[in-house]
């Protein structure tokens, strides 16, 4: 009992201890130690993005970062490390959010109900509740934005990750990636003026 | 400056990213119109920033976790090149989290296996299959809920130095670094044999502790390893088949070679013995009877220790029996008496579906409302997607 307790502990350890490449790669020769730690690692990031990217429900949210790590377990040989491993698996999580609004339904309802709050919160007088409409009024633009400006915006202006690596990851040009991060970009500082007029 | 040498508001937005163009820098210096539609870009990417962050919470992220793995067990990849020991953990993280998938996706009455386990938070255990079910539990609190037992079944909690051996009964065991901490029992009768002590059985709401005085419950913050890694139970049960507690219900016999004071104590209620036998109608789908059955164990004694299981079980022989309008009012009658009962939640859940079937989906919404912070997380699921379906047009 005792030497599979420390052969366990050494495995995940030892997963700990990889470069994000090498336990992607440990995760694609069907690793589950390594798939665990890669997990460990984004899945706080993974989790987040698609928060921003998607108007998924908790329940919804929690199968796409499933689904995010069990896509990248299985596209791991693909890899070629033209961008870092966290960009590499957000665009995997982008592509199935891609997928995810497809349900366009989801999203209208999401809409209505935050219409809704916002007109409750438009009610109170006092300053906070102006900052609040204002980032209320953000976040219902990044909402609005069409999924590709979306996912542009989100990975390179809130995940900070650069223009080319993220343009490689989505699988477009540089230059088609900075028009649609300058159109998420624009539409936002619209949301914003007229939220501030 | 004129607008045909200004740069684009494309090439102005691009430049607040990527590579740095020195002309666009240089111009914008001498520019305030640039300037300007710079700092309103950039204003709205620091406002963007500014959002709150939605981060998972531990319990779902170890829900996720444990499913993926489960997953990604039963899928294998192709070619699978590893050292002996990564395969060895990975088989037993497959296996453990497959367990534990399965565990935490049963329904409520399995009809394979007499036992409901509950894990806590960080605990580690494993559970082998029927006739001889043992969990075995490392690490952590779990929350048993056994079914009596027919001939032949046997339920046993194993923990590095000492087990427990139960009967038809509802109970608690904590572990600690593979140590026995704790038994609490909450119906039923459990007998406790703690290695080089003296074995001990214990009724309903009777706790045991080992004499050197450790918590009842694991530490706060156990170090927590998923399930997932945990080491696979010993394939050979610690007891041998020549146990004098071997393997019958006791509302049927009692077992032999025990001390008198032992035999008397697990001889089974009155009560106990009608439970036993409505539960035996349950498992064998005959609902009417198992309903008649629970309801007698509560007229009989409806304070009892199992006055309330009696009640759940008797709401949910009469609604998987087909008689919702009978199931509803004895649901409803089991949330407003039992308010502490760990199956609050859950019959607050069941009674809400069965509202909606009956299109009342006000009613329904406060039933699901009350169950959506319920410590059991397919309690609260289910919860959530009720009010989601209440909620769709």
């Amino acid at each position: 009992m005792k030497g599979k307790l420390i052969a366990l502990r050494r495995a995940r350890d030892a997963a700990s201890a990889l470069s994000d490449e090498a336990l992607l790669a440990a995760t694609a020769t069907g690793d589950l130690a390594a798939l665990e730690a890669l997990f460990e690692r984004f899945h706080v990031s993974v989790y987040r993005f698609l928060s921003r990217v998607t108007t998924a429900d908790e329940d919804e949210r929690d199968d796409l970062v499933q689904a995010t790590f069990m896509e990248a377990r299985r596209g791991a040989r693909r890899f070629r490390g033209g961008s870092a491993v966290k960009t590499w698996i957000l665009g995997v999580a982008a592509n199935l959010a891609r997928h995810h609004l497809r349900g366009e339904r989801r999203r209208r309802e999401k809409h209505a109900r935050y219409a809704e709050g916002l007109h409750l919160v438009a009610e109170q007088p006092d300053q906070r509740m102006e900052r609040g409409q204002l980032l209320s009024a953000i976040s219902h633009a990044i909402d609005e934005l069409p999924h590709d400006q979306r996912v542009a915006f989100v990975m390179c202006d809130l995940e900070g990750i650069p223009g080319v690596e993220a343009a490689n990851v989505v699988g477009v040009p540089p230059g088609t990636l900075w028009r649609r991060l300058h159109f998420a970009r624009k539409a936002l500082r619209a949301a914003i003026d007229k939220a501030t007029e | 400056m004129t607008e045909a040498v200004c740069p684009s508001e494309e090439d102005l937005s691009r430049a607040l990213g990527g590579t740095i163009d020195p002309g666009i820098a240089k111009h914008v210096e001498g520019c305030s119109r640039c300037r300007a539609t710079q700092e309103g870009l950039r204003t709205a990417i620091a406002h963007a920033k500014a959002l709150p962050d939605v981060l998972p919470d531990a319990e779902r992220t170890n829900e996720v976790r444990t499913q993926l793995l489960a997953r990604a067990a039963a899928e294998p990849m192709e070619q699978r090149r590893r050292p002996t020991w990564i395969a060895g953990a990975a088989a037993a993280a497959a296996l453990i989290a497959g367990i534990w998938f399965v565990k935490s996706h049963r329904e409520t009455i399995a009809p394979h296996s007499h036992v409901v386990v509950r894990a806590g938070v960080g605990a580690r255990y494993e559970l082998s299959p029927p006739p001889w079910e043992t969990v075995r539990l490392w690490e952590g609190r779990i929350d048993l809920d056994v079914d009596p037992l027919g001939p032949g079944d046997r339920v046993r909690v194993q923990v590095g130095d000492g087990e427990v051996e139960v009967r038809g009964t509802r109970f608690q065991v904590s572990a600690h670094d593979d140590h026995l901490v704790g038994v609490e029992v909450t119906h039923g009768r459990v007998e406790v044999r703690p290695a080089g002590q003296s074995q001990t059985v214990l009724g309903a709401g009777q706790t045991w502790q080992p004499p050197a005085a450790r918590p009842l419950t694991p530490p706060e913050s156990p170090p927590t390893p998923p399930p997932s890694t945990s080491p696979p139970a010993p394939a050979v049960p610690l007891a041998t088949a020549a146990s004098p507690l071997r393997a019958h219900s006791i509302a049927r016999r009692a077992p032999r070679g025990l001390e008198p004071g032992v035999e008397r104590a697990l001889r089974p209620s009155r009560q106990e013995e009608l439970y036993d036998d409505a539960w035996d109608a349950l498992r064998g789908r005959r609902f009417d009877e198992a309903a008649v059955g629970f309801e007698r164990v509560l007229s009989e004694s409806p304070t009892g220790p199992l006055a309330d299981e009696a009640a759940f079980w008797r709401a949910t022989s009469l609604a998987r029996g087909g008689h919702p309008e009978k199931a509803v009012p004895a649901f409803q009658e089991f949330v407003r008496k039992y308010r502490s009962s760990r199956r609050l939640g859950e019959a607050s859940t069941i009674l809400g579906w069965l509202l909606v079937d009956a299109h009342r989906t006000e009613e329904a919404a406060a039933y699901f409302r009350g169950a959506v912070s319920d410590a059991d997380g397919n309690v609260r699921r289910s919860a959530r997607d009720g009010l989601r379906a209440i909620a769709r047009p």
